[in-house]
């Protein structure tokens, strides 16, 4: 099978004139409207101003205007990004009803000034609030390596696009894991860069002390290209760090060797099914790495993640609780509704919390540079399916995806989730591989990625055949 | 610190009476639901309620000249 083309080749066929980013839109239009009925994975395709961004860059091109390094890449957003013209409806039923967007979000329009063409806008759980992408108003999006199971969430509609190859490149966000487990679930590669590394102008927040948004990808380099182009300061969002852009694609070739690399244990290493560690223990094994660690106070922290993603993100929908509960989705109306009852003290304490953990984050990476955790506790289960047992517990079957993924984002630390190539037999579930530094070095989590890959433990699987 | 209730009719008393407070008129047929997920945010108030944190561990803002230039 002909792999998948990088987002590197794509650009290049369309410079150079062999392709044009005309052509290689209306294939994947094409590719939408032959999978998407199946995957469910768009709520809304925008075929006309794809054709019109695509002609502008073939213009350019005839122009003899470098149209950029992503030219004629095609895009989509997590419909919680503000597409102009679009209404940006988060998932919900109740912001439909906003007036469109004016503007594009930043992260959008700097793809758009990289020549990269957006091509619609994804689905996922209503304002981010959820595991699976079961969203009562726009239906469940369906994992493309099995349309019966859940392809993840929040940003299931990212994840399942990407791993379909109806996009080579979306946009997600993440609060507590909503981009990692998705790409998880659905076998591609997704990246949360630290709390404050790339804007988050014109984004829908869930929880604004741990929402970030970044890129989905079926290949290190493809999300190390689009992620550079992300970076950068953003007057427009006080969040976002005033830091100069470091560019990842320059590491990439650089190997793993001088980074001490270590496999969490302790939380990381139980409340999951073996087949998710054993994934781990591949990748570890396959770059030499043996080192134990155990971050201290972890479920802790995945307890404080939860009363303060329930608080923020209740007192963000307050108004429309009280006036319109009825318009909420029947998955998050109640958890939305319970946020808004969050004592002060179990908020105020859970901030404290954070700042002591951070500390101990702090001095842990004085002794390692990268940690390896699981991504999800087991791979994608049923679509409809409310519980799951696990160690003769019977816990939410989303709920519990969120456990080894909040602890991390919780101190705001970025991480990759990259799918495993594994030698066990799963069905055809893809599992996947967790990897963590401290805050502000995306680049070693690059340098062990693109090594991983290098090494083979590490792979995209082929886009499975959707059809409806 | 650490007295979270975890009792489930203790819990739907709470949610019914902060809700009023608060201004929220919860559906009779969520009430059910409400009580269920507050009880998971019970659920995890107790652990992290019984961490005990040194009292020089504050949440206080931090603030720092903003230097548009550098942006």
């Amino acid at each position: 099978m002909t792999p998948e083309p990088k987002l590197s080749a794509i650009a290049a066929g369309v410079r150079s004139g062999a392709t044009s980013a005309l052509d290689v839109t209306r294939a994947t239009l094409a590719r939408i409207e032959d999978a998407n009925p199946t995957l469910n994975a768009f709520t809304t395709v925008t075929t006309e101003r794809a054709l019109a961004v695509a002609g502008a860059v073939d213009a350019k091109r005839a122009a003899r205007t470098d149209p950029g390094p992503l030219a004629g890449v095609s895009f989509a957003v997590k419909n919680l990004f503000d597409l102009e013209g679009l209404p940006t409806i988060a998932g919900s039923r109740i912001d439909a009803a906003r007036a469109p967007a004016k503007r594009d979000a930043v992260l959008v329009r700097k793809l758009i000034d990289a020549g990269a063409v957006p091509v619609g806008a994804l689905n996922m759980d209503e304002y981010a609030f959820g595991f699976s992408t079961e969203n009562t108003h726009h239906g469940a999006t369906r994992n493309p390596h099995d349309p019966s199971r859940i392809a993840g969430g929040s940003s299931g509609g990212s994840g399942a696009a990407v791993a379909a190859s109806l996009v080579p490149l979306a946009l997600g966000s993440d609060t507590n894991g909503s981009i990692r487990v998705p790409a998880a679930h659905c076998g591609v590669l997704g990246l949360r860069p630290t709390l404050g590394r790339l804007s988050r102008a014109g984004m829908r927040l869930f929880a604004p002390s741990l929402d970030v948004g970044g890129p989905f990808g079926r290949s290190v380099e493809d999300l190390a290209l689009a992620y550079d182009v992300l970076q950068g300061p953003d007057p427009e969002d006080p969040t976002c760090s005033g830091r100069a852009v470091e560019p990842v694609m320059p590491v990439l070739d650089r190997g793993h060797d001088g980074i001490r690399i270590a496999v969490a244990i302790g939380h990381f290493a139980s409340q999951g099914t073996p087949d998710v560690f054993a994934a781990v223990g591949q990748v570890a094994k396959a770059l030499g790495v043996e080192r134990p660690v155990d971050v201290p106070a972890a479920g802790i922290a995945r307890c404080a993640a939860m009363i303060m993603t329930s608080a923020e993100g209740a007192e963000l929908h307050l108004s429309d609780l009280i006036s319109k509960a009825a318009e909420f989705d029947p998955m998050t109306r109640a958890r939305f509704l319970a946020g808004t009852l969050v004592p002060g003290a179990w908020y105020a304490h859970a901030q404290r919390f954070r700042r002591w953990y951070c500390r101990q984050l702090a001095e842990l990476f004085r002794e390692v540079d990268v940690i390896l955790t699981p991504v999800t506790p087991y791979p994608a289960h049923p679509i409809g399916q409310a519980f799951i047992e696990l160690g003769g517990q019977k816990l939410s079957a989303a709920g519990h995806l969120g456990v080894f993924t909040q602890p991390l984002s919780f101190a705001g630390l970025p991480a990759l989730a990259a799918p495993v190539v594994t030698a066990a037999e799963t069905g055809s579930l893809p599992l996947a591989v967790q990897i963590v530094a401290a805050p502000w070095r995306e680049d070693l989590i690059f340098r062990v990625a693109a090594a991983a890959e290098r090494v083979g433990v590490l792979a995209t699987p082929p886009p499975p055949t959707v059809r409806t | 610190m650490s007295n979270v209730a975890t009792d489930s009719s203790q819990l739907a008393q709470f949610v019914r009476e902060a809700a009023a407070t608060a201004g929220l008129a919860i559906a009779p047929e969520d009430f059910a639901d409400v009580v269920t997920q507050f009880a998971v945010l019970a659920r995890a108030a107790v652990p992290l309620m019984k961490f005990s944190l040194p009292e020089d561990v504050v949440a206080a803002a931090v603030f720092v000249p903003d230097d548009v230039s550098q942006r």
